[in-house]
């Protein structure tokens, strides 16, 4: 089983990735898989997000939290969750602005994370044997 | 069917995940390297409910649009009663791991699942329910007799019976092929309270019905001046088990 150490990646936790890599017998593809479809998924409901902030509907917010929290942690976006937490305590408490201020963090977080998922398929992918790369068998 | 048999039947099917994520579904189908069916609301799974019989179930908490899955819980057990039943969460401070264990789920996890916990609580919540199952029905021929849920099940379909009936049954089965007279009858299946000759008939009658119903091998069979027998149709010799 190999697994990758690079200091490139800030906002994907690779101990939490490396679960996944392990479950799938090392196959990136299953990883690549996750990282995808927690990508489609959050835009869709970062755009929902949106609007239930401007309709300051809290329940629908806090719905959306969870939501994203569960797929945060699975794979492995550690500050994109504790922001998500940060958010849900701003609009619970009624402080709306503060709630936009740090929403607008979750979607800078969001489109660091994205890019990350770019920087490791990039690392990863067959083709490319990338220097940065190390592999360690365990 | 044996106890092995009955285990390897039980493990061979595939579990139910009702998740509101997508995401949630593939690691867990992926950690427990069984088939999985895969739902994101209670509304798509009680439209199938009918036509499934799963292993064990996977069911978050929060199902997002304020739907909870505590109140999917009730109708879970009450459907697949010895199904196991892990509820998963992202926050397990929350009451709702609690409410959720009150109400009847087997066990939790919580979000990141580690695959060997997933594994290992999932391995043993089947072995709980296997055995939950090895000691509440009871097999004689192509019958199956349900304590726990008072059903009979055979190859011609199933039906409930009530207490007397069950009692009935489980003393021709404790009996193993040794004749029941109706004074034993009267005390061991009525709880101690006193009936007629007649009230034991119509019993025995509805008992036979119900077999004639759900099962071909199993006929409670008279005999004159003596009692009564569970015998296996076509065999000479009865052959009972209790799995």
């Amino acid at each position: 089983m190999s697994f990758l150490k690079t200091d490139n990646l800030k906002r994907l936790d690779l101990s939490v990735l490396q679960n996944q890599l392990e479950l799938a017998d090392g196959d990136w593809s299953f990883v690549f898989e996750l990282l995808s479809l927690f990508e489609e998924t959050t835009v869709e409901l970062l755009q929902v997000m949106a609007t239930n902030l401007n309709l300051r509907k809290a329940d629908s917010l806090r719905s959306l939290c969870h939501r994203m929290r569960g797929s945060g942690l699975t794979i492995g976006t550690l500050s994109f969750v504790s922001l998500l937490g940060d958010f849900q305590e701003c609009f619970s408490n009624d402080e709306w602005l503060e709630a936009e201020r740090v929403f607008n963090e979750i979607c800078i977080e969001f489109d660091g994370i994205k890019a990350e998922i770019i920087t490791l398929q990039k690392l990863h992918s067959p083709q490319n044997h990338a220097p940065e790369l190390s592999f360690k068998t365990s | 069917m044996g106890a092995a048999a009955k285990a390897n039947a039980f493990v061979e099917q595939y579990t139910i995940i009702i998740d509101d994520d997508p995401l949630i579904h593939k690691v867990i189908e992926k950690t427990i390297s069984f088939k999985s069916k895969g739902f994101l609301s209670p509304a798509a799974l009680i439209s199938k409910m009918d036509k499934l019989e799963p292993m064990a179930v996977f069911l978050d908490i929060d199902l997002g649009g304020g739907v909870s899955g505590l109140d999917l819980i009730p109708m879970l057990k009450s459907k697949w009663p010895y199904c196991p039943l892990i509820v998963i969460t992202s926050d397990l401070a929350s009451e709702s791991v609690g409410k959720a264990l009150s109400a009847g789920a087997h066990d939790f996890l919580q979000k990141p699942f580690n695959p060997v916990e997933l594994r290992a609580r999932l391995k043993v919540r089947l072995q709980d329910a296997a055995q939950k199952v090895e000691r509440s029905t009871v097999s004689v021929g192509d019958l199956t007799i349900d304590v726990l849920h008072m059903s009979l099940k055979g190859s011609k379909g199933k039906c409930s019976v009530g207490a007397i009936g069950l009692n009935i049954l489980l003393a021709f089965v404790n009996a193993k092929g040794i004749v029941i007279n109706r004074e034993e009858l009267k005390r061991n299946c009525w709880d101690g309270i006193a009936v007629s000759d007649n009230a034991v008939d119509r019993k025995l009658h509805e008992v036979r019905k119900s077999l004639q119903d759900v099962c071909v091998q199993v006929r409670v069979r008279s005999i004159y001046g003596v009692g009564f027998i569970l015998e296996l149709v076509g065999d000479k010799v009865s052959e009972f088990s209790e799995d």
